[in-house]
């Protein structure tokens, strides 16, 4: 592929780069060294290189993680224990929306026996 | 009975209706599951193909013969639990009608129940457990029959032959009024009905349940009611007895008996519904329960004006 030829803008890495066409100079500057420094490396895609990428995506997904509440979900054993907790709370509902409530026969009342 | 059509429970497998209920009792989507989970599919599909069999049956205007494998009174016991459990759930169904239907004809006395049952000690131990806790369930037992008897010409020896003889008259013994007869291979016996052997119907079923006052000696309450329940084999089972109420505004609707774990529910009058149930006194084949009058039920009148209102009342029911 040519180098000369505009990059897709997810590929600035530079959060503030907005669109297709809209990538800084410092950007570009900073993808051509990359470019000149993974260039002969196996597996390198438009200057970045597969490790990266997918240290970038654990990266997303280790802050979504955090974000979501996940992680102290973890610790959560019922989830009707748990009302703040989005997760449990979307479990709580799901099985309120799947599963009736059983229809529980009224207990028996067993008497003390005498034998004569 | 020439003419009786004979079918076996396992024909009724893929009747639609035990699919319909089968799938009405799935434990699919099921928020909990606790216990025997296989022996509750099991007790679902065999109820299920007991109420097909009874839909058939009950259709037809000559006798219909189901030929049940094993216990017969656990089977006929989920089926009224089936049935409760509906009833307690309100559901207006056609399966839900077509169970209690069921249910109330066992509960009447209309259905029959012939037990076979080979000559052997432990056979005939469980099959009297088996006939108290049927006979408690209101299933109408016909008879007990004992085959094949060892036979002389099969070279059978004498003291086997005497002893199956012999384990046939203690059995008939345990049961007192229900005919036990035996048979060589290629016999079936003719039982005789109830009416035949002079026993009279008493109230709805064919169990023997009687309601009478409380002596004051006996227990010192202010007239209380005792029902007596006599269940043929009752002295070898296993034996617990509790109350349990279907409707909320009273304090007991059924007498609930336990035999070796089969449970049979046994219906309470309009009197007894209003009082509460003290203990139970098991002796031999008789269980005695007393009640005493629970005031909350009786705002008309006087717990001894109430109690007397009621005091010769002598009546069956099941």
């Amino acid at each position: 592929m040519d180098d000369s030829d505009e990059r897709p803008w997810w590929l600035s890495r530079d959060g503030d780069a907005g669109g297709p066409g809209e990538t800084s100079d410092a950007a570009d500057h900073e993808s051509n060294a990359q470019d000149r420094s993974a260039g002969s490396t196996p597996g390198s895609t438009q200057g970045w290189d597969l490790t990266s990428m997918l240290g970038m995506l654990g990266s997303l997904a280790g802050q979504w993680w955090e974000s979501s509440g996940a992680g102290a979900h973890a610790g959560h054993d019922d989830p009707a224990d748990h009302p703040d907790c989005v997760i449990c709370m979307g479990l709580t509902r799901l099985s309120a929306s799947t599963a009736p409530e059983p229809v529980v026969l009224p207990a028996v009342r067993w008497l003390p026996i005498r034998r004569p | 009975m020439s003419t009786a059509h004979v079918v076996d429970l396992g024909d009724f497998s893929d009747h639609p209706l035990a699919r319909e209920f089968s799938e009405s009792f799935s434990v699919t989507g099921a928020s909990r599951v606790s216990g025997d989970l296989a022996g509750a599919i099991a007790s679902v599909r065999r109820t299920a193909m007991l109420l097909a069999a009874f839909d058939v049956a009950n259709t037809r205007v000559d006798p219909t013969v189901v030929v049940v494998d094993g216990s017969v009174p656990e089977l006929v016991s989920d089926a009224c639990s089936f049935s409760a459990l509906l009833q307690v759930s309100a559901a207006e169904t056609p399966l839900a009608q077509r169970a209690k239907t069921m249910s109330d004809a066992v509960a009447g006395g209309d259905v029959e129940w012939i037990v076979v049952t080979p000559p052997e000690r432990a056979a005939m131990d469980s099959v009297t457990v088996q006939v108290a806790q049927g006979c408690a369930l209101g299933l109408s037992v016909a008879g007990v029959l004992v085959a094949p008897m060892p036979r002389k010409r099969d070279g059978w020896p004498r003291k086997i032959r005497q002893s199956a003889r012999g384990l046939v008259d203690q059995l008939q013994d345990r049961l007192f009024d229900i005919p036990v007869q035996r048979s060589r291979a290629g016999k079936v016996p003719v039982f005789a009905s109830r009416e035949a052997r002079g026993i009279e119907p008493r109230g709805a079923g064919p169990l023997s349940v009687t309601i009478s006052p409380e002596s004051a000696s006996s227990s010192g309450s202010d007239g209380g009611h005792v029902l007596s329940v006599t269940i043929p084999g009752l002295q070898y089972c296993d034996v617990e007895v509790g109350v349990w109420s279907q409707d909320p505004s009273y304090p007991s609707t059924h007498i609930v008996v336990r035999l070796d774990g089969v449970i049979a529910r046994i219906e309470l009058d309009s009197t007894l519904r209003r009082c509460v149930a003290v203990e139970a006194v098991v002796a031999g084949d008789s269980i005695a329960v007393s009640f005493r009058i629970d005031p909350g039920q009786w705002p008309e009148r006087g717990l001894s004006s109430g109690a007397s209102d009621q005091g010769d009342e002598s009546e069956g029911e099941a």
